[in-house]
């Protein structure tokens, strides 16, 4: 089973990018389960026709730690397997405990053995502030890390700092970076800030994504791009960073 | 290394010291915490808890409720417990984790103060500090909350606050009792006691004190507040033996007229080589050295693992927090006094001395808590 | 002076019939209150069970006051060491170093190395997502001659899953490694007290040829690593059922879950059961009955028309007692608990349609601050929180069943009733004492 993660600065884009990851791959044949990590619970919105599924945060403190697993977990686009972990409202408690305990309630109920996807992709909010926002890259997690960015200088330190995290933990055991994803922005000299970035933090992009269109016109219509415009130059683009990630987490997918 | 503990215990906390300091003063004081903290506190630092029905409770937080920082429920119960029993202030004491997550009890306290109409405040302490800090911002509240205003200071009227009185310091042995023996015998009287003996009502009088008398460490911040406010000076020092029980009774008198604040026990003489060494809290351990040097002529050095200000320490004092710290100061004292749960990491022939205290051994030595107020020590 | 309350609190808030209780708990969560009646066991009394063991514990010292108190008031403040957990290490993130050097450091200062340590982290360990796995990991790298024990002091996580106290009984039979299966052994695990020598459980075990074994009666380390040749793991407590289920899983056991059952035909059903297990046949009651049934005659013409009250500190079936109890003729009429057991569920649902004025207190409700305690008539108490909320010098001084099991411990509990009645106690003086049983000396 491949793990990865995906961190990347607040509205960068990493879930619209990790959706059509997701739905691309689950074209292919690949089953996905896709767990979004932010409070925001918005991160497989795109794979479920626009609905917000209720959060594991929210299920547990509803109802208790005896749910089944098939309230916790939602059946989305082409069979991605959706799980939003949920989290207090801004300003409140403490997301990354939030993150921590849904990830526990997920092994201990044997989530993973359950589903049994290929992949797992953990959509992970952007800004790594405490440990709790860790944990989808530990040992018995991600194995690769993946950051969302843009040649906007908040973006490119974000990723910076989520490249220092990844660094701090090497000898943990804990996930290596797989690469950069460029989600253009066309800012100034985006390509270079960016290649910049991958040689700080010696690692590669591995995907570049356009800035265009077709990813909003999809966003409103509640579906990824691979769903809503599946000829699209976007589309392509999608797939192909599809193939491309997977091929760094070392398995082959036709796309 | 700093921070273990290989064998000595530790001081009670923050939290436990707000609950202490305000036990007998008819508030309710909530615990923010998970279930069953507060029974550490009932059990080890509080001796009064089986005869008085003093409102203490525990907010019983939940890792849910943590995460989800759900400040509802606590006020919601907290605004319960008061309709129930119309205390008259709340004291709500944070503790680790609603300090890690950012839980703002002072406005907690405001929301519950506007649903209630009780005086209510949030304190900020953590688990992370001792008692002394607890106490501290307990009575600093209440004065700042209670005090009336409208009084001024009655210079030359012999009224007294006693600030920083709690059984973590002085058990519940006489002591309070025999300070305001004390007081009367040499010509003053208790205006209120902070807080073992006294009312609230007592405490709200508070500014017509002509001198106040801070006895720990921890009573030193209301008296710079009722200082700020009526002009009070204060002195610091518990009136142990009979000496230096003479010695504080001058500095109050002396503080009553020129109205400056004055530590009698500070300016012990430095000595290198002294022949004793006392571990506890600044304000009654440097009184105890000055009694006792008064009292029999031994040299005495203070050891202090607790939070103190500048000015309770003698030169040949020292601050000392871990037991990492407190070991090589040990080395060279012949007699050590200090709470038998200090004797494990004394060196195995020095004289050693045990003088318990409630804040660091519980309940464990209570019964030989001896009361030394204005009376021959016999210690040494 | 100190501020007095006054009045009492109403009725509704402190006390439910049976008719009108929820189950399980008849009472809502709200703030918290805690009684001085301390004879439960925690973790610390717990934890010293394991022979040649040392605990650290590794939190704030607010956190680390009780538990160091505990050890002392039990005798064993030379096995207990701390490492107190300040603001800059939250705020520098290194909790996990802290842990890690804080206990080599104790390590390196003990005067004779522990075969185990038991490393109890806090709750802001989790909060804090330490990777508690690592931590274990490296201490084990660096002291592979000592078995690190991961326990919890973690009261936050208490609707979280296995509660501190399961996880407690659990942990304690972490260390024991797995080893040849000795056919002829069998473990009672998970509880603090010994079962009575006496006991038809431990009778029938031994007097099948069977080597018994449990914690509380080993010694040494290694005589306690002999625990895991057991074929069959007993378990008593209900929080020790979860641990027992996993250890005989994790060492190829086999469990079984017999309570301490105050019901004739259960009992019997559960001696059957373990028979069976143990290839022997179980003889039936024999005369047991009419000897618990005398037993319990005797002990209520004593009490005579004492109305009884039993608490969960006592008995982990309070209300199955109470059941027992009335069916024997006592005038049972008060039940102190906060939630009524899931194995309680019966004997709560027979409460509710024939006992329906049996009232239901709870001990942690604020409002049991200021109740009064104690009226005219006196009370007989089973359970120290009984015993401080009626006000009565009439009680059983028991916790976690007493080590008792079976038409013997029915007996048993019955002369301690009979005991109870006719000779009071000093109720203030022994409630306080924390860990009964656990042969510290306190100091109250």
């Amino acid at each position: 089973m491949i793990q990865l993660a995906v961190y990347g600065k607040g509205g960068i884009g990493k879930s619209t990018t990790v959706s059509n990851i997701s739905a691309a791959l689950s074209e292919a044949g690949v089953k996905v389960m896709q767990i979004g990590c932010d409070p925001k619970a918005d991160s497989t919105s795109a794979l479920l026709g626009g609905k917000k599924i209720e959060t594991v945060i929210e299920l547990i403190r509803t109802r208790g730690r005896d749910i089944p697993l098939s309230d916790i977990a939602f059946e989305g686009y082409m069979g991605v397997i959706c799980v939003e972990a949920g989290g207090p409202t801004p300003g409140l408690g403490c997301a990354g405990r939030a993150i921590t305990a849904v990830l526990e309630l997920l092994k201990e109920k044997g989530a993973y053995e359950k589903f049994a996807p290929d992949v797992v992709i953990y959509d992970v909010l952007g800004d790594v502030v405490c440990g709790g926002f860790s944990v989808p890259m530990r040992s018995g997690y991600a194995q690769k890390v993946f950051i969302v960015t843009s040649g906007e200088n908040m973006a490119i330190h974000a990723g910076a700092n989520i490249a220092v995290a990844v660094e701090n933990f090497k000898d943990r055991g804990y996930a290596s970076l797989g690469g950069i994803i460029l989600n253009r922005r066309n800012v100034k000299s985006e390509d270079e800030k960016v290649a910049e970035l991958a040689q700080d933090i010696g690692s590669k992009i591995v995907g570049v994504l356009d800035r265009s269109d077709t990813v909003q016109d999809a966003e409103e219509l509640g579906k990824t791009v691979i769903e809503a415009f599946p000829e699209s130059a976007m589309a392509g683009e999608y797939r192909a960073l599809a193939k491309a990630v997977m091929a760094e987490c070392g398995m082959e997918v036709k796309l | 290394m700093k921070q273990t503990a290989r064998i000595i215990s530790v001081y009670t906390a923050d939290v436990m010291g707000v609950a202490s300091a305000l036990f007998e003063l008819g508030g309710m004081t909530v615990m923010h915490d998970a279930s069953g903290c507060n029974s550490t506190y009932n059990t080890h630092d509080e001796p009064r808890w089986y005869d008085h029905d003093s409102l203490v409770f525990i907010s019983a937080l939940t890792e849910m409720d943590a995460i989800m920082g759900d400040d509802e429920k606590l006020i919601r119960d907290i605004t319960e417990a008061a309709e129930e029993f119309h205390p008259r202030f709340i004291a709500v004491a944070g503790t680790p984790i609603p300090m890690m997550i950012g839980t703002d009890l002072p406005a907690v306290a405001t929301e519950v103060e506007k649903r209630t109409g009780i005086p209510c405040f949030g304190l900020k302490t953590n688990s992370m500090h001792s008692y002394i800090s607890g106490v501290s911002m307990a009575f600093e509240a209440l004065a700042r909350r209670f005090c009336d205003e409208r009084l001024s200071r009655e210079k030359g009227s012999g009224r007294v606050n006693v600030l920083g009185m709690t059984p973590l310091d002085f058990s519940v042995n006489g002591s309070d009792g025999a300070i305001r023996d004390w007081l009367a015998k040499n010509g003053f009287t208790a205006n209120s006691v902070w807080a073992m003996g006294s009312t609230l009502d007592e405490l709200i009088e508070a500014g017509r004190a002509d001198v106040n008398l801070a006895v720990s460490c921890d009573g030193l911040a209301a008296a710079k507040y009722l200082k700020e406010k009526f002009g009070t000076p204060y002195v610091a020092g518990v009136p142990f033996g009979t000496g230096f029980a003479d010695t504080l009774a001058s500095a109050l008198a002396r503080a009553s007229v020129t109205g400056k604040d004055a530590v009698p026990f500070a300016a012990r003489p430095m000595e290198w080589a002294a022949e004793a060494a006392i571990i506890g809290e600044s304000v009654y351990s440097g009184s105890l050295a000055a009694a006792l040097g008064l009292e029999s002529g031994v040299s005495c050095r203070v050891i202090c693992p607790l939070e103190t200000e500048a000015g309770l320490l003698a030169e040949s004092d020292s601050e000392a927090l871990d037991e990492d710290e407190i070991i090589p100061l040990l080395g060279n004292s012949g007699a050590i006094i200090a709470d038998p749960m200090y004797r494990p990491i004394c060196p195995a022939d020095c004289r050693f001395v045990p003088l318990p205290s409630e804040a660091f051994s519980g309940r464990i030595y209570r019964k030989d808590i001896p009361n030394l107020i204005d009376r021959q020590l016999k210690l040494l | 002076m100190l501020e007095r309350l006054g009045k009492s609190p109403p009725e509704e808030l402190t006390s439910v019939p049976a008719r009108d209780a929820d189950f399980p708990s008849p009472f809502r969560s709200v703030l918290e209150y805690a009684s001085p009646a301390r004879g439960t066991w925690n973790i610390v009394h717990t934890g010293m069970l394991i022979p040649q063991s040392h605990q650290v514990f590794v939190c704030a010292e607010g956190c680390l006051r009780g538990v160091v108190l505990t050890a002392a008031e039990m005798g064993a403040i030379d096995r207990f060491s701390s490492v107190a957990i300040r603001e800059e290490n939250v705020l520098d993130g290194d909790m996990e170093e802290l842990i890690i050097d804080g206990t080599a450091d104790i390590l390196e200062k003990l005067p004779v190395r522990p075969r185990a340590v038991l490393i109890y982290t806090s709750c802001i360990h989790h909060f804090m997502a330490c990777e508690l796995p690592r931590v274990y990991r490296v201490l084990r790298q660096r002291f592979p001659d000592v078995e690190f024990v991961e326990c919890y002091m973690n009261p936050i996580m208490r609707k979280s899953g296995l509660t501190p106290d399961q996880l407690m009984r659990r942990q304690l039979y972490a260390p024991l490694k797995a080893r040849p299966i000795n056919p002829r052994a069998v473990n009672i695990v998970g509880n603090d007290l010994p079962t009575d020598d006496g006991s038809d459980l431990v009778r029938l075990i031994r007097e099948n040829g069977f080597t018994l074994r449990e914690i509380t009666r080993m010694k040494t380390y290694d005589e306690y690593q002999e625990m895991a040749e057991a074929f069959l793991h007993i378990t008593t407590y209900p929080s020790a059922r979860a641990g027992g289920e996993e250890l005989s899983r994790r060492l190829g056991g086999r469990h079984l879950y017999l309570p301490f059952a105050f019901d004739y035909d259960e009992t019997d059903a559960e001696y059957t059961v373990l028979a069976r297990e143990l290839g022997a046949v179980y003889p039936g009651s024999g005369s047991r009955r009419e000897a618990a049934d005398a037993a319990l005659e005797s002990a209520r013409r004593a009490v005579g028309s004492m109305p009884v009250a039993v608490d969960y500190t006592a008995v982990s079936r309070p209300v199955q007692l109470a059941k027992f109890l009335t069916e024997h003729g006592f005038h049972v009429t008060d039940i102190y608990l906060d939630a009524v057991p899931g194995d309680d569920k019966p004997a709560f649902d027979w409460a509710k349609e024939k006992l329906p004025e049996l009232m239901f207190h709870p001990t942690v409700h604020p409002a049991m601050r200021v109740r009064p305690r104690g009226g005219d008539t006196p009370v007989l108490a089973i359970g120290q929180k009984a015993a401080y909320f009626s006000g009565t010098d009439r009680f059983v001084n028991m916790v976690e069943d007493g080590g008792h099991h079976g038409y013997d411990g029915i007996i048993r509990l019955a002369n301690l009733i009979e005991e109870a009645a006719k000779e009071p106690k000093d109720t203030r003086s022994l409630i306080q004492v924390k860990g009964l049983g656990c042969g510290g000396g306190c100091c109250v």
